[in-house]
């Protein structure tokens, strides 16, 4: 009798890449992926939410097909575009050639579309996983665009007819949390939020991430991460801050972090000079606590 | 043991269980039970689509319904829309499965349920009637007793948004908190005379058309379009934060907090005695951090008020810069004031010219028979284009209104 979970078996595929994720989030792309529904991950920045979609790709070996979104994308920049250059070509050809066969129909068939993400992540033979990254930034107009991709995983375009997806693609999109996405968008989609991780588990993705690091300090710097986060900054530092962090550290070839080390190493963690400042200011508690911290949450 | 099966497998497994008729009525008897759930959310002002009701049940059918956490996670997944409501959908989840699905063994999952879910808050009851209750307990414990939740959030956001900042007691002042944050503080709505190049839109920009034909041998390929490009008016807050404004400057300074983020290049300054520009205090990432920074720098807090000395001070130090004929200068006061009535006058006449309107913000105009009898607002009131009450939050969202007409 089978007996693998496929939560335990998506959270191993994953961590073979060295994404570490929890049950919840294999749980989630566990139902994306039978239910044939969009992933909406939210969160904060930093906590991989790309990257899952990048893993994933690769696990399933399917081709990832990105749309990164910004203030002003359209639908002739994601969806499809007439070749207009080649249209006019072709006319200025069978004018000079007078050929009685021409229609204007003639100009308007897939070799003058231009596919852009979203239609070549339907259109393709093969399967793909396509993901619309950020989906925050680009205007709410552009949403409605992506509504008939999203429940219907087809195209329609009005010289052309309705392309429907051969294959659906798993569908992975991503948000900052910038602005509220529109209900129409969320119903269809599978949701799910991905929190920081806990010490445990960041000290898992350092190790596997950054495998010069030793264990030790792994959970020191994945315990200073916690801490961390728990103070008020500007822009809390995430995942890939920390990674970024054990890396340095690791460079500096250090067995322990000091004052001094935090110092050195404050720009992996902060981008902004109030938050570097916070930070030296707060440093030394930081360091101080992680005994108590560790026995607490052990 | 948390194992997730495949779909066939879940069903065949069931179907080994059960007699064919027996897992009809069983599987019929959750769906319904789910259903009702989801009611449940529905009156909680959880909006669940219909669509997202069918993916619920279909994924109940892809997971092991005996797993409390998978049965948990698979209604969650579906029915969740946004992280804000996770603390209400862990509430309700765990009012109503408190006891867990009951399809097959109910004590056990009783139990893993409740380890399960544990960031459910406390949930608190309905002031029933005691009597009623205790029937309730007794009896229809399964039917009837969760379909009168009350919504608590929504209805108190409400009261709240009629509610005088002075009345505001300190367990409000985190939901008051939201209620700020979802204002709608838009107001680049109106559109100008000028134009700028646009994406799509009616209106063709015929001459960066021609001119781009030109490049490709006088065809035109695309058709560039224009827009009317938005007027923004810009806007400049003056906030009194003399004793006599205490008890409103606290949440008039979070309601600035909004603005600024919202609005592009407003600019805000706190008087009393003397005059400070806050606006970079206010680029803080939390309200509350921003708050105490203001309160510790800010050294003439609760003291006394010179509107005109303040206003010359403005004039003198920050005006040239922020004073501008797209700016409209809000005035955050109740006009009591210690200062030279002339100088006040002639400060007026000076802001009034530079700016394209003047609104001042009045919280004692709450009062019907409120009349202007401090000089200081007497003074002031014959330059100002629109004198409005601010202690409330709906009072504001006029204001924003008014804003947007300019």
């Amino acid at each position: 009798m089978k007996n693998v979970s496929a939560t335990e078996r998506i959270k191993k595929a994953l961590k073979k890449r060295k994404y570490i994720c929890d049950d919840e989030l294999a749980f989630s792309l566990y139902l994306a992926q039978h239910l044939e529904k969009p992933l909406l991950l939210e969160g904060e920045p930093g906590v991989g939410k790309t990257e899952v979609a990048k893993v994933i790709s690769e696990v399933l070996d399917r081709k990832l097909i990105r749309l990164q979104c910004y203030e002003g994308l359209d639908a002739t920049s994601t969806i499809y575009e007439w070749n207009y250059a080649k249209q006019l070509l072709k006319i200025k050809a069978i004018d000079a050639s007078h050929n009685p066969q021409f229609h204007l129909e003639d100009i308007f068939t897939e070799e003058f579309l231009i596919a852009r993400p979203l239609l070549m992540a339907l259109q393709g033979h093969e399967k793909v996983v396509l993901l619309i990254d950020e989906i925050d930034r680009a205007d709410e107009e552009f949403e409605a665009f992506l509504l008939e991709i999203l429940s219907d995983f087809q195209v329609s375009i009005p010289e052309l007819g309705t392309i429907h997806a051969e294959h659906r693609p798993i569908v992975i999109v991503t948000s900052n949390r910038v602005r509220e996405l529109h209900d129409a968008l969320k119903r269809r989609c599978l949701y799910h939020f991905i929190e920081y991780p806990s010490p445990e588990r960041e000290m898992e993705i350092i190790l596997s991430k950054v495998p010069q690091v030793k264990k030790g300090l792994a959970r020191k710097i994945a315990d200073i991460m916690a801490t961390l986060r728990g103070y008020d900054f500007y822009k809390r530092p995430g995942v890939a801050e920390t990674l970024d962090w054990s890396e340095s550290i690791s460079l500096l070839s250090k067995e322990d972090i000091d004052e001094q080390t935090m110092d050195m190493t404050a720009g992996c963690l902060f981008k902004f000079r109030e938050d570097v400042n916070r930070y030296k200011e707060v440093k030394g508690e930081v360091l101080s606590p992680p005994e108590d911290d560790s026995a607490g949450t052990d | 043991m948390r194992v997730l099966i495949s779909p066939r497998e879940a069903f065949k497994r069931v179907k080994r269980d059960f007699s064919r008729e027996d897992f009809d009525q069983r599987s019929e008897q959750l769906i319904e039970r789910v259903i009702r759930f989801i009611n449940l959310l529905r009156r909680n002002r959880l909006s669940v689509h219909i669509s997202n009701e069918i993916d619920a049940i279909h994924a109940l059918s892809l997971v092991d319904i005996n797993d409390p956490f998978q049965f948990y996670l698979a209604l969650k997944t579906c029915l969740l829309t946004s992280y804000a409501q996770t603390v209400t959908f862990n509430r309700l989840y765990l009012q109503f499965w408190g006891t867990g699905p009951k399809l097959k063994k109910p004590t056990d999952s009783d139990e893993e349920q409740s380890e399960q879910d544990e960031k459910t808050v406390v949930f608190k009851k309905q002031d029933e009637s005691p009597s009623e209750d205790q029937s309730r307990k007794g009896s229809t414990r399964h039917s009837t007793i969760y379909e009168e939740v009350p919504t608590f959030t929504y209805s108190a956001a409400e009261t709240l948004r009629k509610k005088d900042f002075e009345e505001i007691t300190q367990s409000e002042v985190a939901l008051l908190e939201e209620v700020f944050k979802r204002l709608q503080i838009k107001i680049k709505e109106k559109k100008g005379r000028r134009f700028r190049p646009a994406l799509s839109g009616r209106m063709v920009d015929l001459r960066r058309t021609i001119r781009q034909s030109t490049q490709r041998g006088g065809e035109i390929i695309d058709i560039l379009k224009r827009e009317r490009k938005p007027k923004e008016s810009k806007v400049v807050v003056l906030a009194d934060v003399s004793g006599s404004m205490d008890a409103y400057s606290r949440f008039l300074i979070k309601f600035m907090y909004e603005m600024q983020r919202f609005l592009r290049d407003t600019e805000t300054f706190v008087f009393g005695t003397r005059i400070m520009r806050i606006t970079e205090l206010l680029h803080q990432r939390s309200v509350s951090t921003a708050l105490a920074m203001v309160s510790k720098q800010v050294l003439f807090w609760s003291g006394g008020t010179d509107i005109g000395g303040c206003l010359k001070e403005f004039n003198e130090k920050h005006g040239g810069r922020y004073m501008a004929q797209n700016r409209i200068l809000v005035i955050l006061s109740d006009g009591w004031d210690k200062g030279n009535i002339n100088e006040l006058r002639l400060q007026m006449i000076s802001v009034k010219r530079g700016f394209k309107r003047i609104i001042w913000l009045n919280p004692h105009l709450k009062y019907e028979n409120y009349s202007p009898l401090c000089m200081g607002m007497a003074t002031a009131l014959p330059y100002v284009d629109h004198f409005l009450p601010c202690h409330n939050v709906e009072t504001l969202e006029k204001f924003l209104e008014v804003v947007k007409q300019i």
